[in-house]
């Protein structure tokens, strides 16, 4: 019998280009070096961003 | 409105930078927004006897913002009028409640040791006139859109409806110095969107027309008697001809954190999260994907790991 399950299939993901000042790069190092919301920017920005989110909008967003 | 004479001066004043002009009686000084909305500061001595300067704390006799009409005022014993505020677009909001930043302000707030910011931007802006840092005073705010709550604690909003282009015009009623900088605190609040912007400084000569508007005024408003000078003083110091306003040639500013550095990155959101951009940018809080990034990122760091001080203890960000 085939198998008729879906495939997961990875996160469908929108690239964003973001610009930063040299003294607002000094704030994202420090949270680089606090950890807790990733070890680069790239994992940073998305997981600070929706803390921002839930912190202003709610948990569920807008 | 009034026309203007020629444009004699045109400035462009780039983030990190302030700059200082004479202005003569009659001729109008114009601020530009060259990008969007976002504070400056301004500092306005007498031309030719610096000890007499704007006063925002009699200033704010006129309300906490200011608006076409309205005049700037030299400090007491003086009690002038400097200038006057000619035209603007009602989303400028020009406060003379905030207190300049400074080095100390970025210190106290973000444990920062070097940041752009307005005192030694406009130390070394009127360091062209032979001023010192401490010859400072307390700052007129254009595009700095304060609010308060009843118990007169006060809070920054910001300048989203701002647009390019808009502008202040202040014409001088008698001959004066204006110092003015792109504020240090535009990347780090509301009130420059997260980020660090240009503007432009422009002088028009006077005409007819702004010499009739200055003769109005002192009509309406003749200088007061008790207007006090040196002459009128038991107690002075110094001799007049020190306290003049002179360029020095050559002169060049030593401005830190100049320029501004930017760097830009690729970052991936989530469907999910990409549609919280979308919707924050439908209801008009943010202007594109980068600011709705931006923005969250920095005013999530304000909020939470901004350092409680007396220094920047405003509420808000
Ligand atoms: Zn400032």
């Amino acid at each position: 019998m085939a198998d008729t399950k879906e495939q997961p299939t990875a996160d469908k993901k929108v690239k964003i280009k973001v610009r930063f000042t040299h003294q607002q790069m000094v704030l994202l190092e420090r949270l680089k070096q606090e950890g807790k919301f990733g070890q680069s920017y790239e994992e940073l920005i998305p997981a600070v961003f929706r803390e921002y989110v839930k912190q202003t909008f709610g948990l569920g967003g807008l | 409105m009034a026309s203007y004479g020629k444009l004699r001066e045109d400035h462009l004043l780039e983030p990190a930078t302030g700059k200082a002009f004479p202005v003569k009686k009659g001729e109008v000084y114009r601020i530009v927004t060259e990008e969007g909305g976002q504070c400056v500061d301004c500092q306005i001595y007498n031309l030719f006897d610096y000890r007499e300067h704007m006063s925002t704390s009699i200033m704010r006799r006129q309300g906490f913002h200011l608006e076409k009409g309205d005049f700037v005022i030299s400090a007491s014993p003086r009690n002038r009028l400097m200038m006057q505020f000619l035209d603007k677009q009602d989303s400028n909001i020009i406060d003379v409640l905030v207190h300049r930043c400074s080095a100390a302000y970025f210190e106290a707030g973000w444990d920062m040791v070097s940041h752009t910011n307005c005192q030694d931007m406009l130390a070394e802006a009127i360091g062209e006139y032979g001023l010192t840092p401490d010859d400072t005073h307390a700052v007129l705010c254009p595009w700095t859109n304060t609010k308060f709550d009843n118990n007169g604690k006060f809070y920054l909003g910001n300048n989203r409806k701002v647009k390019k282009g808009d502008h202040l015009d202040i014409l001088a009623l008698m001959d004066v110095l204006v110092a003015t900088n792109v504020c240090g605190t535009n990347d780090f609040t509301s009130l420059g969107d997260y980020w660090q912007r240009p503007m432009r400084l422009q002088i028009f000569e006077a005409s007819a027309e702004t010499e009739d508007l200055v003769e109005k005024v002192f009509q309406r408003y003749p200088p007061l008697k008790t207007s006090r000078t040196p002459k009128d003083f038991h107690v002075t110091r110094g001799e007049d001809a020190d306290f003049v306003l002179k360029q020095t040639p050559g002169y060049k500013p030593q401005f830190n954190d100049y320029p501004i550095e930017i760097t830009e990155m690729e970052i991936e959101l989530s469907e999910e999260d990409y549609e919280q951009v979308k919707k924050q940018i439908a209801l008009g809080i943010r202007s594109d994907d980068e600011d709705a990034v931006r923005t969250a990122v920095i005013e999530w760091y304000c909020a939470n790991r901004r350092i409680h001080h007396p220094m920047v203890n405003y509420m808000g960000y």
